[in-house]
């Protein structure tokens, strides 16, 4: 087996994400050094004048974008901006909001990636004559015989392969991650060291589109009707809740109900206007259903590690294939708060690499 | 990389005889002060209302300075709006104006004192479609805000006409219009008919940072920007003498050049016909060239895609143009276009080819070539 970074020949041309803060500046600075021929974008998903308040602290704002201006023309690269809202609005926004109502907590940044970043840019790389696409994520790919896989940035504090499980295998002989072998403190450094304006700009909180909390927006966007009860498993009626969108699975805390023991989160039923609670047990789950599932390895039966939130713990399993898109999960004696909408994306038996994720779907008791 | 620049209506750039001859004036002072160096400024900036005088031959002008053509538009519809607001007269603005006499418009002046004309770019009859949608209104017209020629299309308005036709019926109107993108561009520009005008520095080939603004001497213009001396009290604020003396010396430029509008038109043919020649006719439309238009202005549409895509295909190969205004960069669809009726479908893959007098041919060639792989692709 071999396992090494994946470094694409110099002088091509690649496309460069830029979001305007200190990673993808830097990876964009580390892509000039290494002879890439280079343009940097922003990508222009929403618009914040419209939804947004101005000290919003996310990616893609307007002043990210100056940012990311600025960035380009210190490293000497073309910067551009894409207009994606269409795409973005309707491929991660809506997704996110009617898997809500489907009684999800989904990932829309996994969705982004997947449509947008991976998506969309691509095909604008493509009509521009751009083979290569770089982003300043965390995360690196690698060739393990004869595939390419996603694996984990070395900086395991800030790894973010977890978010780019649903790239097709297809694009990552394309894909460039310049940041994969790095630590966030040389990010850090590289960038201040080269003069970047973003070298000490905090890091940008998920969310993008969303100012205040998912459950005011989703209470906006679903014109008020978000109002429902809580309830115990054993059918009881706890309480009342004028948001039942403001809850996720595994949440012990703000339940504001009164029960002589802690209580969870364990589901939410839009259909039924209830959010679910009980103890911490009904949370232990041995095994559950993922559905839309993309695989890297060639599909099959596999035992690995399996992570279903973005800074969780990966805990063993063995994963079964019931069809070409879904898998039945099964838990090795360790639990994790299963939240269906969530990624679970399941990783070798080093912990390496990515051999395929999909969405949670639902528990099997 | 080899550059062509046809973003000459978003800036002219800086000409060579501006740039050799800025170091040698005087760089300390303030017009205002009584000492030597500000009566030297203070020298330099009324030489260059001479000069614009002159130039546009405008004897019967006061003419204004100020920070560029969005500031005059700015103060033109504040002017506007003090005449007309709590009135029941009107003001008649086309839909087609640039941006910053559309939007000042809208901010000054109010909603019931403002009549918004469209257009149909279809219909050849400039003059007849203006006297018939501004007809219905001529008993309250007190305004007609209308420019000279349009900056992303090209369009030469036939206004002198037009004004002449109305004010047969009505002859108290007063008429304001953008010449920004006339001058130096159209010989022998006859500006008599109107009571204001306005344009800005940079689109001549002086540093931007100046504009001016030419009123009627019977027009007692109320000022936008208070708070000093400065032209006779109208526009408060130190001149940008630098910016204005850089004006004088273009003007200086264009005068010594003589007529341009043959060299412009012969270049314009050139580039039309080239784009005709190697373009298959399916793949770009000219939707203005049955108008008369400015002659350093190419407006093309490529069906079926975005002008976004475009632009930044073109500027990768060495090509440097917009869609249109650039003051509305980013927006999907340039609103001029839907001021003349262009349908989305079409109004998306616009074009603004606009170049310098001093194009040549093998510049010329170079972007078409490009724009030909780009469409083929």
């Amino acid at each position: 087996m071999k396992v090494g970074n994946h470094i694409a020949t110099k002088a091509e041309r690649c496309v460069v994400a830029m979001s305007g803060g200190v990673d993808s500046s830097v990876a964009a600075l580390l892509l000039k050094q290494m002879g890439y021929d280079l343009i940097g974008v922003s990508l222009q998903v929403w618009d914040y004048s419209r939804h947004c308040s101005s000290t919003m602290k996310t990616c893609c704002s307007p002043k990210d974008f100056q940012d990311a201006r600025l960035v380009a023309h210190k490293v000497g690269i073309p910067f551009y901006v894409f207009d994606l809202e269409e795409e973005f609005e309707s491929k991660v926004v809506k997704k996110f909001i009617s898997n809500y109502q489907r009684g999800f907590t989904p990932s829309p940044c996994i969705d982004c990636n997947v449509f947008v970043k991976f998506g969309a840019l691509i095909d604008k790389a493509d009509q521009l004559g751009y083979p290569n696409v770089a982003t300043g994520h965390y995360a690196r790919v690698i060739r393990v015989e004869d595939r390419n896989f996603i694996a984990r940035g070395l900086d395991q504090s800030k790894d973010q392969s977890y978010f780019l499980y649903g790239l097709k295998p297809e694009l990552l002989d394309r894909v460039i991650f310049p940041l994969g072998t790095y630590r966030k403190e040389e990010v850090r450094v590289i960038a201040r060291e080269n003069g970047l304006v973003t070298h000490s700009k905090k890091d940008s909180q998920d969310l993008c589109f969303i100012s205040g909390s998912v459950g005011d927006f989703l209470k906006q966007n679903l014109n008020g009707n978000t109002s429902g009860v809580i309830k115990h498993v054993n059918g009881k009626t706890l309480g009342f809740t004028d948001n039942i969108y403001k809850f996720t699975v595994g949440q012990r805390k703000g339940l504001r109900v009164s029960y002589p023991t802690p209580l969870y989160v364990i589901g939410i039923l839009p259909d039924e206007k209830t959010v679910v609670v009980g103890e911490k047990s009904f949370l232990d789950v041995p095994s559950f259903i993922v559905t839309d599932w993309v695989w890297h390895a060639k599909p099959g039966s596999f035992s690995g590690l399996i992570q279903v939130r973005s800074r969780h713990k990966s805990i063993r399993c063995s994963v079964q294939e019931l069809d070409s898109t879904s898998v039945r999960v099964n838990l090795h004696g360790e639990f994790s708060i299963i939240t269906p909408g969530q990624a679970a994306v399941l990783y070798d038996e080093s912990n390496t690499y990515i051999l395929g994720g999909g969405v949670i779907n639902r528990w099997i008791q | 990389m080899k550059k062509v620049y046809l973003d000459a209506n978003s800036n002219y750039g800086l000409l060579e005889h501006v740039k050799e001859n800025l170091v040698n004036m005087p760089h300390i002072g303030n017009p205002q002060s009584i000492h030597f160096y500000g009566q030297a400024l203070k020298a330099i900036v009324e030489e260059t209302r001479e000069s614009v005088k002159n130039f546009i031959k405008a004897d019967d002008f006061n003419i204004y300075f100020c920070s560029g053509a969005t500031e005059a538009a700015n103060w033109l519809s504040y002017f506007v709006s003090r005449i007309l607001n709590s009135t029941n007269s009107l003001m008649i603005v086309s839909k087609v104006e640039h941006a910053c006499v559309i939007e000042s418009a809208r901010q000054f002046v109010n909603s019931n004192n403002r009549v918004e004309i469209t257009l149909d770019y279809r219909n050849s009859n400039l003059y007849e479609q203006m006297i018939e949608k501004i007809k219905p209104y001529l008993d309250r017209v007190k305004v007609i805000y209308w420019m000279h020629s349009n900056n992303e299309t090209g369009v030469i308005f036939p206004l002198k006409e037009v004004i002449s036709e109305l004010k047969q019926k009505k002859d108290d109107i007063l008429v304001i219009s953008d010449i920004v993108q006339s001058v130096c561009k159209l010989d022998n520009l006859d500006l008599s008919y109107l009571d204001c005008w306005f344009f800005s520095g940079h689109k001549i080939g002086a540093l931007p940072g100046v504009g001016v603004v030419g009123a009627k001497k019977k027009l007692n213009l109320h000022p936008f920007i208070v708070g000093g001396s400065q032209e006779q009290y109208k526009r408060g604020g130190t001149e940008n003498y630098q910016a204005i003396w850089s004006l004088n010396l273009a003007l200086d430029y264009w005068r010594k050049l003589g007529a341009v509008e043959a060299t412009y038109k012969a270049k314009k043919e050139i580039l039309k016909s080239q784009i005709m020649e190697k373009i298959p006719s399916d793949k770009v439309s000219f939707l203005f060239e049955h108008f008369d238009t400015i002659p350093n202005t190419l407006h093309l549409v490529v069906p079926g895609r975005k002008s976004s895509d475009l632009l930044v295909a073109l500027d990768i190969a060495g090509v440097c143009c917009s869609a249109g205004s650039t003051c509305y960069s980013g927006k999907p669809i340039p609103p001029t276009l839907e001021g003349f009726g262009v349908p989305n479908r079409l109004a998306e893959g616009a074009l603004r080819l606009s170049f310098r007098s001093d194009i040549i041919e093998e510049e010329i060639n170079f972007a078409v070539e490009k724009l030909r792989n780009i469409l083929s692709s």
